[in-house]
């Protein structure tokens, strides 16, 4: 069997402008929601770093708080006279200097 | 040549004409069906879009707090007093824990261990089973998160929060307060800035996923304002060894509690204010006593009163008295010396906290002045310092008083004050007769100064206070190597129901240094010290004594006071 079609010369020139069109849009639309899924997983990778940026801030934070705590004149003073035989200083065992 | 059709089939049903109408119809469900699905787009899309986008949102959209930092507490020289830091909430659902501890019992103890709790314990709370929620610990630890999921136990969950850490410890918990599980301040400091510590948390719309990935924002974000870093006058050295002394000395005299405040004379600005509760073996955080409790302050007070009659003619430092024999009787009550002196010059009536000699010059003064006076240095109001529970004492209006109240009061009973009041008093002394307002928190603006006395009788009474501290006074153990110093002491009875108990005292002093030029002032309480020793010079001064050493030295205040080196120095020639 075959068909013979035969079409005028404007409407054949539409039907082929209509079917590039459709593949624009099937082309765009396959496109946009691959676009989507991208920026759905960058913007999760995103929120990722955050949190991660904001875990080293923290940890920031407690390595500051502990660097802080063992530098407390309480510990320094613990560990200068059980350990290093030290006293804290007085007039009598200072010398004062004059700047001249 | 036409074509030749073939038919395919001799079937007379196939070779039946369809009816048009048929085909008609078949076009016009489609057509229908269609012209359904487009209205429904339309009405769904179009006309009702809001509502529908508002549906779709309650199912996927959330609202994210943005928790704001809080801010720092800093001392004078910007190092941290409290911070946060990361920390971990462990709640659980019990019906679901339990029947996965049921499987896997060997769990429990390696949770309860986790948890720092006793397995009883754990056990007490996982008990709850009507209830779908509950805390087994939080602020724990941040680094024990990935423990505690290594359990992998069903109905046991985590959620980050943050804890608040305090680096000096107890040496400066009653300055800085606390907070609770929340972050917010419920005590100190951290209550009296609780507002700009905290911030303003911001907040952000999003969309999660099935999984509860946060996938996309939804608007704008608004964006979290940490909280301020308060700046503290405390200078964290000045507290901790100011700390330490109190402590000893408390333990050593086995009293109840005991305080300190250290004031920079020059700004009136707080170094250091400490407290110990040798109850509790440490500091309470909620109880900053030199601020919230109020005494009788005892012989501490004669300074003021003698002050007074300085600045408004009534004696002069060289003005005698006869304080023989040791006692007045004023309105039928008699008041007492602890010895009898004889013949005292107002000096020495400080010199020897006389009793007598204090209560005849305050019987020339006017109720009226007497009450102004102690007012003005601060008495009887709550000191100007953003601090929750900060009591301002009890002095009552002149109107009420009698002669014998007028009397008391002159050598400290009859009125009650904090100890801060009472270093507060005592600046405008060191100040030349001026009062400073005080500070707890750095600022560049001038401090307000307000003229109470003359400089002069400031000075003449300083010259008392350093007779008191001297060989010959009352507090010979606050001298200081290197420094010159002066003060007052006060042993006062405690009051207990109606009257005086016998055996309780409160030993105070109250001093300053150097004493020409002064720079800082100390005021030394120790409630009931019960080691055999009770008197003011015996068990407060030596405090005051090691307190001012350390912070003089601290501040790089030179001495002024000629000591004897007790190191040998070899003189060595600057090389070029």
């Amino acid at each position: 069997m075959t068909f013979n079609l035969r079409l005028s010369a404007p409407l054949r020139h539409g039907l082929i402008i209509n079917l590039v069109l459709i593949a624009m849009v099937l082309v765009t639309a396959m496109l946009l929601v691959r676009w989507q899924y991208t920026s759905r997983n960058l913007f999760v990778a995103l929120e990722k770093s955050e949190a991660a940026s904001r875990q080293l801030a923290g940890h920031h934070a407690s390595a500051l708080a502990e660097k802080r705590q063992l530098t407390s004149p309480a510990r320094i003073e613990r560990l200068a006279s059980e350990n290093l035989g030290m006293r804290a200083i007085a007039p009598p065992v200072t010398v004062y200097l004059t700047q001249p | 040549m036409k074509p030749q059709f073939t038919h395919f089939t001799s079937s007379p049903l196939l070779a039946s004409k369809t009816p048009l109408w048929r085909s008609k119809l078949v076009v016009l469900v489609f057509g229908i069906a269609f012209a359904g699905l487009g209205a429904r787009a339309a009405y769904v899309q179009v006309i009702h879009q809001s509502f529908y986008q508002r549906q779709g949102e309650i199912r996927f959209a959330r609202t994210l707090e943005i928790p704001a930092n809080r801010g720092r507490l800093l001392d004078r020289g910007g190092q941290m007093m409290a911070s946060n830091v990361p920390a971990l909430g462990v709640w659980a659902i019990p019906e679901d824990i339990n029947s996965s501890l049921q499987s896997h019992p060997e769990k429990l103890p390696a949770l309860a261990k986790l948890l720092g709790l006793r397995v009883p314990e754990l056990q007490q709370k996982l008990a709850q089973e009507d209830r779908s929620f509950v805390w087994l610990r939080r602020q724990m630890d941040a680094s024990l998160g990935s423990d505690i999921q290594t359990l992998n136990l069903d109905g046991l969950y985590t959620r980050v929060e943050s804890r608040r850490q305090y680096p000096e410890g107890e040496a400066a918990a009653t300055i800085t307060g606390l907070v609770n599980n929340d972050g917010k301040g419920i005590e100190g400091i951290e209550l009296a800035f609780d507002q700009a510590l905290s911030g303003q948390s911001g907040s952000r719309r999003v969309i999660k996923d099935r999984m509860g990935r946060v996938v996309e924002d939804v608007g704008d974000r608004v964006v979290p304002v940490d909280g301020q870093d308060i700046h503290l006058t405390i200078d964290n050295k000045i507290q901790f060894f100011a700390f330490q002394k109190l402590k000893e000395a408390v333990i050593d005299q086995r009293a109840k509690s005991g305080s300190v405040v250290i004031l920079d004379v020059q700004t009136n600005e707080v170094l250091a204010m400490v407290n110990y509760d040798a109850a509790s073996g440490k500091t309470n955080p909620m109880r900053n006593r030199a601020l919230a409790d109020s005494f009788e302050p005892g012989s501490v007070m004669k300074p003021l009163t003698i002050s007074l009659a300085l600045e408004r003619g009534i004696v002069t430092p060289k003005t005698t008295f006869q304080t023989a024999p040791g006692y007045i009787t004023v309105t039928g009550s008699k008041i007492t010396d602890s010895h009898v002196h004889g013949v005292l010059s107002v000096e020495q009536i400080i010199e020897k906290s006389s009793n007598v000699g204090t209560v005849k010059i305050a019987q020339q003064i006017p109720y009226k002045d007497m009450w102004a006076f102690y007012s003005l240095v601060g008495l009887g109001q709550k000191p100007a310092l953003p601090f929750p529970g900060a009591v301002g004492g009890r002095l009552r209006a002149y109107q009420s008083w009698r002669p014998v109240e007028q009397a008391t009061m002159s050598y400290g009973y009859g009125l009650s004050v904090s100890l801060f009041q009472l270093a507060q008093a005592y600046s405008v002394l060191a100040n030349d007769g001026e009062l400073v307002a005080p500070r707890l928190i750095q600022s560049d603006a001038p401090a307000t100064r307000e003229r109470v006395m003359s400089a002069v009788h400031a000075r003449a009474v300083r010259r008392m206070l350093h007779l008191a501290a001297g060989p010959e006074g009352t507090a010979p153990k606050a001298q200081v190597d290197g420094y010159t110093v002066g003060g007052k002491t006060g042993t006062s009875h405690k009051q207990e129901g109606r009257g005086y108990a016998a055996k309780k005292y409160r030993s105070t002093f109250v001093g300053m240094a150097p004493i020409d030029t002064p720079r800082i002032v100390v005021a030394v309480s120790i409630d009931e010290p019960s080691n055999g020793k009770y008197f003011g010079g015996e068990v407060a001064a030596p405090v005051f004594s090691q307190t001012v050493g350390q912070t003089l030295r601290l501040l790089g205040i030179q001495p002024d006071r000629a000591v004897k080196p007790q190191i040998a120095i070899k003189s060595v020639e600057e090389s070029t």
